[in-house]
């Protein structure tokens, strides 16, 4: 193995190789960082660009465009509070919060420099652990991925701040919105109500985006402001005490992402939240996120591309892809006549380490790429908002529109930003909604496999212990949000005392 | 009861009937919950909090931070406004002429006082829009 990765690097590092890989990344970056256009869709628009190209530098170029996507997706996160996919919501909380202080360039660096650890982590991880970790993957049945789910949705308890209960209303909201559209089960339409467009349901895309880029929108123009940020930026890259604590969340969220990665079910959008919200819960100041903390970017970013990196495993070694953007992938890799599975590694050794080697050069470019460039996005903060604000509209609508080419994503898009807006101006949590609607439909599927499977009996979710272990740990924390915000409210109050 | 107490009580009680109807419907796979269990079970739940935060509302007798839809008079609503005729004008013009109109109209709502430089920039918006994402991105516009 190791001396198929040395030939994977050898096969990697020639200068054509190289060159396509940088402008890979450029491109990725460039694309990515159009609000509402997320990593997915970027590799969809740049997929063809790679087709004229021979596999190996076709997959190298891709790797460039894979992560520069996800930083382009983060940049946007984190200057203008659009996220360009659902695991980027939680850089949105704290990132967007430090670019309106001035700290735009403190928050794009540590997102940075937290994914390049993260995807240098899940590389070795692949390359070391792959085939073991993936046999542990299989481990995982329903039962198991509905505790999960059940403990991934008492983060929204977390979200919710001071007020549980509009957390868990909003939360709830969210779960019945998901159900929108045909049930993948039965195939029966439900809330259709006979409106064909209702069929399909509502897509993750322009409620996002709605939720977070339109309402953001909105709120600035009733604020009338003049700019995102007006002055003088701060420094750019954090330093001292900041980076230290950027650079412990990003190990924690290199941690979870890492280990949560490797099972099928668990979406970078699942991990990215219960990083932030394990990140939160250690934090000696938790009610500060949400009002700029380093560590409330460094461990969602971190977590999403370990959670990446690690879904490589399941996709190369089963061919099991954990995301749509590792479908996008899948689809690449047979376009070459390159089907991943367990015979991958064994019938096209040389390719798939090239494959390896390559994600790990990516990561490399991409900090050298953006790292100088922090102060370029960074002044995106600047801009006038009489024509940001236009111009992030104008990209919401494309971005709405050319998910399934329907003005009706568009119209879902402007329907949940006026949601979103009025969601703010009435002190209610977004977060929770988002959770819900994203969780929602995974908690549904796996509690009627489970049941399926065990002929109606709930106590397949005991019996299992993965499954009655996330359970129980999802109360417990249940119970000590409560607490926690109960003593944070005390502080508080004793504070202003 | 706060307006957002009635939304969400309109919603609670749209997915109880719905789930209703669904628990009777007859499936051709064994699933015990079926479609409607899940829904009527959630919508069960969005009642309750929405009961809760009624009862809760009436006994600290809180007023919302910002009443109903009164932001419509102001920036953010002609904002939103905006959206809606910009969804409406893609429809009938086409993508082009209505971006047009709506980043130079974008630009006055949001502060531009020069309709020329609004009209300048609008169409230079509205062309490099349509350079980077149809032309050089293949992207479908309407």
């Amino acid at each position: 193995m190791e001396f198929g990765l040395l030939a994977g690097f050898w096969k990697a590092l020639s200068p054509v190789n190289l060159w396509y890989c940088f402008l890979g990344s450029l491109l990725g970056t460039v694309v990515g960082v159009l609000p509402a256009l997320g990593p997915a869709t970027t590799i969809a628009i740049l997929l063809p660009v790679t087709a004229y190209l021979k596999p190996t530098e076709s997959i190298i170029m891709l790797a460039g465009i894979f992560y520069g996507a996800m930083y382009g997706g983060s940049t946007t996160s984190i200057l203008m509070n659009i996220p360009g996919e659902a695991a980027s919501v939680p850089t949105c909380l704290d990132g967007f919060q430090m670019t309106k202080r001035g700290r735009a360039g403190e928050a794009l660096a540590i997102a940075a420099i937290g994914s390049f650890i993260a995807g240098t982590a899940g590389v070795l991880l692949l390359s070391f652990a792959g085939p073991l970790f993936a046999e542990l993957a299989l481990a995982f049945g329903p039962p198991e991925y509905f505790g999960l789910m059940f403990f991934s949705l008492t983060a929204l308890f977390s979200f919710s701040g001071h007020d549980l209960l509009k957390g868990l209303t909003a939360g709830v909201v969210g779960i019945i919105l998901a159900t929108v559209g045909l049930d993948p089960l039965s195939g029966t339409h439900r809330l259709a109500f006979g409106i064909p467009q209702l069929l399909a349901g509502l897509d993750v895309i322009p409620v996002l985006i709605g939720l977070f880029g339109v309402a953001e929108v909105l709120a600035s123009a009733e604020e009338e402001v003049s700019s995102v940020y007006q002055g003088k930026l701060g420094r750019l890259i954090p330093r001292g005490e900041e980076l230290k604590k950027g650079l412990w969340a990003s190990l924690r969220g290199t941690g979870i992402g890492l280990l949560a990665g490797l099972f099928p079910g668990f979406m970078p959008s699942v991990v990215t939240f219960i990083s932030y919200d394990i990140e939160r819960r250690v934090s000696k100041h938790p009610e500060k996120f949400g009002t700029g903390m380093i560590e409330g970017v460094a461990s969602p970013e971190a977590a999403n591309n370990a959670t990446c990196q690690a879904g490589f495993v399941p996709l190369m070694a089963l061919g099991v892809p954990t995301a749509p953007i590792f479908a996008m992938l899948l689809a690449s890799l047979m376009i070459y006549g390159l089907p991943p599975g367990p015979m991958l590694f064994k019938q096209h050794g040389d390719f798939a380490w090239t494959v390896v080697a390559s994600m790990y050069i990516g990561n490399v470019m991409l900090l050298i790429l953006n790292l100088p460039l922090v102060g370029i996005w960074a002044r995106l903060c600047l801009v006038p908002y009489r024509i940001l604000g236009p111009v992030i509209l104008g990209v919401v609508f494309i971005g709405a529109y050319s998910i399934r080419n329907s003005m009706f994503d568009v119209w879902t898009a402007i329907l949940f930003g006026l949601i979103g807006f009025l969601m703010k101006r009435r002190d209610w949590p977004v977060a929770p909604l988002i959770l819900g609607f994203i969780l929602g439909p995974m908690l549904e599927q796996h509690l009627r496999a489970s049941l399926q499977g065990s002929g109606g009996s709930l106590r397949v979710f005991i019996e299992q212990p993965i499954s009655a272990g996330f359970i129980v740990l999802g109360v417990v924390l249940v119970v000590m949000s409560r607490r926690l915000w109960s003593a944070v409210g005390k502080q508080e109050a004793e504070g202003e005392r | 009861m706060g307006l957002e107490n009635i939304v969400l009580m309109a919603l609670a009680i749209v997915g109880i009937y719905e789930g209703t109807r669904l628990v009777g419907v007859p499936l051709l796979i064994d699933d015990p919950v079926g479609p409607g269990w899940y829904l009527l079970f959630m919508s069960g739940l969005l009642f309750i909090c929405a009961c809760a935060l009624s009862v809760r509302r009436a006994r600290r007798k809180t007023v919302s931070p910002s009443g109903g839809l009164s932001f419509l008079k102001g920036p953010a609503g002609r904002s939103f406004l905006l959206l809606l005729f910009y969804g409406l004008a893609a429809l009938t013009t086409g993508y082009f002429i209505a971006s047009v109109l709506f980043f130079m109209l974008g630009q006055r709502v949001f502060g531009e006082r020069s309709w020329v430089r609004a009209a300048m920039l609008g169409l230079a918006m509205t062309g490099s829009f349509y350079l980077v994402f149809s032309y050089l991105g293949g992207v479908p516009l309407p």
